[in-house]
């Protein structure tokens, strides 16, 4: 037999020391006996885990050891005693105590798991520390127009060819197709072409088919296993055909586990990107100017991304230097660690809504502060007390306690506190749990408590405060002198006072910070709210439209459909355009310029597609020129601007731009309008130069203005005319200003998770003030007795005893202020729209603070300043 | 300790000891317990009830068959004492005699 495990020697030892010596030899040989015969059928992590319930079974009152002369025993009995006394004779500071800390360990830990799950995205790849993101910049006369998730298309594949370090790469590329089974239409979430290799490159697990060959052919098909179940439910998708767009079949040939919900990537369904290439041209493959491709390079081990990326510059001026210069453009390119790209990119063509890492470290901040403060309330507490506590820790020592032993009796004591209070916060947790996963918008993917991270988050809360809370009080109590005490000129001020001064002061100044910083978000996300959006959004209905083909059939369809409209009562008006406000704009226009400029002089536009009515529609307002209008004739040639792009054109006047010609993408076109600029994308974002470009059927999105009076009848109806025309085409719709809110929904849910977070935080602290001030007002009531003898007046009593405490508010109201301002500042950078910082940013939560010290404060001291002296003094 | 009645466990445990005869010791008993009813009971409660029926003088113990498995320890054997056999006597007798007042007709067909 070898060494003996670890797990044996521990348990044994255990029980040796526990266990009647009697009976111990039965129990071990049977422990072990057992432990050999479970290791035949199961891992030795399960063995382990039973051998240790097993053995813990043990630990019963039963099989102990009767040892008369155990002073453990007898000690650890008397502190269960005397602990349970004190808990018992001062149940307002236990509860406060208990409370406090209970408050403070359920959100720490909700705000730990929150943190914890945004921190950990991404986490099942394989190889993940290896593989990097190219995110691509592009530049226009050395200024940064451009950034995009999704770049172009050649980098991944050049970077193979070109670079040593790079080991492979896979390429992908968004497809907005619609796809049918059997004249039967799914709706997709995210379906992308893929490049042949990427099962492999990423190592996700296949349930059906070769990883290495389901997306090696054109016309090939891997769908996720919950879409797979959609279409074809029971049957075997693999070699079924499923149409996309009504014109192009394509084969099943593998089936993917769906991926988790914390990954940077969301597909239901990916093409092969052999596929995109017979499509478009093989350019899709090699193109440096054609941008919307994500690609993905894994490095080998052992490579510096920093010194692999310093390469990089270099390397794009040997590849397309010229072509760059022509241009008077630049680009460049940032390797995206996998697991970053959640938390560090919100560039354009995202796979799907990325985190934000600011947000998330604010949050992670204040999850600290409110459990600092329930711990630094307990040291207060704890160490405030200390008067009624010095007598007994005299008598102990005079009878022969040793330091050691009175440190072990207070450690013992703020152990029993923080059990208790672990207990009921574990009890809150799980009853909270649920809602607060609603209040954030997240589905958990686990059940809770089941995670380990619920165990060990809360154990790791307990036992860090424990250490944290328990030791300076521990070491302040043991520490008094018997002599001193016991003779009763022991006075209140123990030295710790300047300590616990403080520490008040920092409970402040964090509650400080969160006062401001809710105040501030609620301002911002007010003063967003109330802007001027230059844009109609409300009562818009949006139906998303059919793909429509560039043939004939489908302009007649798309015709069909706007009649059907125009004579329907429910539809008061409407457009069709490439993008609807609140959207990010998807066309991105590079080389636009004047006809007479060099292209050298070209800039980069976001483009949007629509037909006459959109203007108008959507009440955009016209500085000069005209909209569009079909009783002109073709509209096809000409351009509506907005005052951003008018000056990016380099025109100081929105008059200047009319009828200039322009050139975009191979065409001559002729500015016709110039409108006011409005808020495309939320009004936190600065504007952006957007062109109108006209369009009879774009692909993109019905807007429609409906009758209110009665919403459903009015969408009923649209559906009706819907089917009329497209059949059982995916019927998708949405009202445009939930959609735009939707733009506010993360920062309105920061806004209101900050808010929770600072009334636990304030609401803490004054348990902690409210606890100090009844001691403290009671220390000094036999003074405020004598000068109430003296003839001091109720309003000079006051003054008093609240004056030490306003200091100390005041104090950290001046330290919290820079301290805020830091944070308030950062925050706001990433709103380009955002308030100005002014002084009742701080002056507001400042009130606001001291208003709460006071009130919680003045409740003992009115109290104490009114009681009659003679009851104070009657003792001496 | 209320007076001298037997536990089902105990019963049981009773029970296999006398099954075991010579080999009546903790895990073999657990194992008895769990073949027999399939009843997961953890070592350390097969231990608790043999200790509680030494008390109660229905089993004897002694040391004894060390193997190597065991680490070399030896086995601490049970076997039943004369109490102990007539008080599994007595509840067989007890049931059986329950047995035959029931009613044929409630058991018929219930």
């Amino acid at each position: 037999m070898d060494k003996q495990p670890w797990i044996l020697s521990f348990t044994n030892r255990l029980l040796q020391k526990f266990c009647k010596p009697s009976i111990v030899e039965g129990i071990l040989g049977d422990l072990e006996e057992s432990y050999y015969e479970q290791l035949e059928s199961h891992g030795k992590l399960k063995t382990n885990m039973i051998h240790l319930i097993q053995a813990l079974g043990f630990l019963r009152p039963r099989f102990r050891k009767k040892d008369e002369h155990s002073t453990f025993e007898a000690m650890l009995k008397n502190y269960t005693t005397s602990t349970l006394r004190n808990l018992r004779k001062h149940k307002f500071y236990t509860f406060i105590n208990v409370f406090g800390l209970v408050l403070g360990m359920t959100a720490g830990f909700m705000i730990l798991q929150y943190v914890y799950y945004e921190l950990n995205y991404d986490d099942f790849l394989a190889n993940k520390e290896n593989i990097y993101r190219i995110q691509t910049n592009r530049y226009n006369n050395g200024e940064l127009t451009t950034q995009w998730a999704a770049g172009c298309a050649g980098v991944g594949l050049h970077m193979k060819e070109d670079l040593p370090e790079v080991k492979d790469f896979v390429i992908l590329h968004s497809s907005g197709a619609q796809i049918s089974y059997n004249e039967k239409y799914f709706p997709l979430d995210n379906p992308y072409y893929a490049g042949a290799n990427f099962f492999q490159f990423f190592s996700i697990p296949l349930l059906q088919g070769v990883d290495s060959l389901v997306l090696r052919d054109p016309w090939s098909v891997v769908l996720s296993e919950s879409l797979a179940e959609r279409i074809f439910g029971e049957e075997n998708p693999i070699g079924k055909r499923i149409r996309q767009n009504d014109n192009t079949d394509f084969t099943v040939t593998g089936v993917f586990e769906d991926l988790p919900e914390r990954s940077h990537m969301a597909f239901d369904l990916l093409y092969s990107f052999e596929s995109y290439v017979l499509f478009t041209s093989p350019q899709a493959r090699t193109d440096w100017q054609w941008d919307g491709f994500l690609n993905y390079v894994s490095l080998y081990p052992g490579t510096d991304p920093k010194e692999f990326s310093e390469k990089l510059p270099d390397w794009i001026i040997s590849r397309e230097g010229e072509a760059l210069e022509q241009y008077n453009a630049g680009m460049d390119f940032v390797l995206q660690p996998l697991t970053k790209i959640h938390l560090t990119s919100n560039y354009i063509a995202e796979i799907k809504t990325t985190g934000n890492e600011k947000t998330t470290h604010f949050l992670l901040i204040i999850g600290m502060f409110v459990l600092f403060i329930a711990w630094i309330n307990y040291i207060n507490l704890t160490t405030a007390r200390a008067l009624n506590r010095a007598k007994e820790v005299g008598v102990r020592k005079v009878l022969g306690s040793q330091r050691s032993q009175l440190i072990f009796q207070f450690m013992f004591e703020s152990l029993v506190l923080n059990l208790l209070a672990l207990f009921i916060a574990v009890l809150l947790v799980i009853l909270v749990f649920p809602a607060f996963n609603d209040f954030v918008g997240r589905t958990v993917p686990y059940t809770w408590p089941d995670a380990p991270f619920f165990w060990w988050g809360l154990s790791s809360l307990f036992i860090l405060g424990f250490i944290l809370s328990g030791f300076y009080p521990a070491f302040v109590l043991s520490g008094f002198k018997p002599i001193r005490v016991l003779k009763g000129r022991f006075s209140g001020s123990v030295g710790g006072n300047n300590l616990r001064r403080g520490l008040v002061t920092f409970q402040f100044l964090a509650s400080v910070i969160l006062i401001t910083g809710t105040y501030v978000v609620y301002k911002q996300m007010n003063f967003l709210q109330s802007q001027d959006l230059g844009v109609e959004i409300s009562q818009k209905m949006i139906v998303s439209t059919p793909v429509f083909g560039s043939d004939s059939v489908s302009n007649m369809k798309d015709a069909y459909f706007k009649n059907l409209l125009s004579s329907s009562s429910s539809v008061q008006a409407q457009t069709i355009s490439t993008e609807v406000p609140g959207r990010k704009v998807g066309w991105n226009a590079g080389g636009v310029r004047l006809i007479n400029q060099t292209e050298a002089e070209s800039n980069q536009y976001r483009l949007i597609g629509c037909d006459d009515q959109y203007l108008e529609f959507y009440g955009i307002e016209l500085l000069v020129g005209r909209t569009f209008d079909r009783s002109f004739g073709t509209e096809e040639d000409n351009v509506v601007f907005t005052e951003a792009a008018v000056a990016v054109m380099g025109f100081s006047q929105p008059s200047e731009a009319i009828n200039q010609k322009i050139y975009i993408w191979g065409d001559t076109l002729n500015v016709i309008g110039v409108v006011r600029d409005f808020r495309q994308e939320s009004p936190a974002k600065a504007y952006d130069p957007l062109i109108f470009r006209y369009f009879d059927s774009p692909n993109g999105y019905y807007s429609l203005e409906i009758n209110t009076n009665n919403m459903q009848a009015s969408v009923a109806d649209v559906q009706a005319n819907w089917e009329a025309a497209f059949g059982n085409k995916i019927f998708d719709f949405f009202f445009l200003d939930d959609h735009y809110n939707e733009q506010y929904r993360s920062e309105i849910k920061f806004g209101s998770i900050f808010g929770l977070f600072a009334v636990l935080a304030i609401l803490v602290a004054c348990l902690g003030l409210f606890g100090l001030a009844s001691y403290i007002t009671n220390l000094r009531a036999k003074e405020v007795g004598v000068r109430k003898v003296l003839g001091a007046s109720l309003n000079q009593l006051l003054r008093l005893l609240t004056w030490d405490f306003v200091k100390l508010v005041v104090l950290s109201i001046a330290i919290a202020a820079p301290i805020s301002w830091w944070f308030l500042n950062s925050w706001l950078q990433d709103f380009e729209n955002r308030i100005g910082v002014g002084f009742d940013l701080f002056i507001i939560p400042a009130m606001v603070t001291l208003c709460i010290a006071l009130f919680t404060v003045s409740w003992h001291t009115l109290r104490t300043a009114k009681l009659n002296p003679a009851d104070t003094l009657h003792d001496e | 300790m209320k007076g001298t009645n037997l536990g089902e466990l105990e019963e049981l445990v009773l029970l296999s000891v006398g099954i075991l005869f010579d080999d009546a010791y903790g895990l073999a008993i657990q194992k008895e317990i769990k073949e027999r009813c399939s009843r997961a009971i953890t070592i350390s409660t097969v231990h608790a009830v043999t200790g509680r029926l030494e008390e109660k003088g229905y089993l004897k113990a002694r040391y004894d068959g060390a193997t190597p498995e065991r680490g070399g320890r030896r086995k601490r054997l049970f076997t039943l004492t004369a109490a102990g056999k007539s008080a599994i006597a007595k509840v067989r007798d007890m049931r059986e005699e329950m047995w035959s007042a029931i009613p044929k007709v409630a058991l018929a067909n219930g």
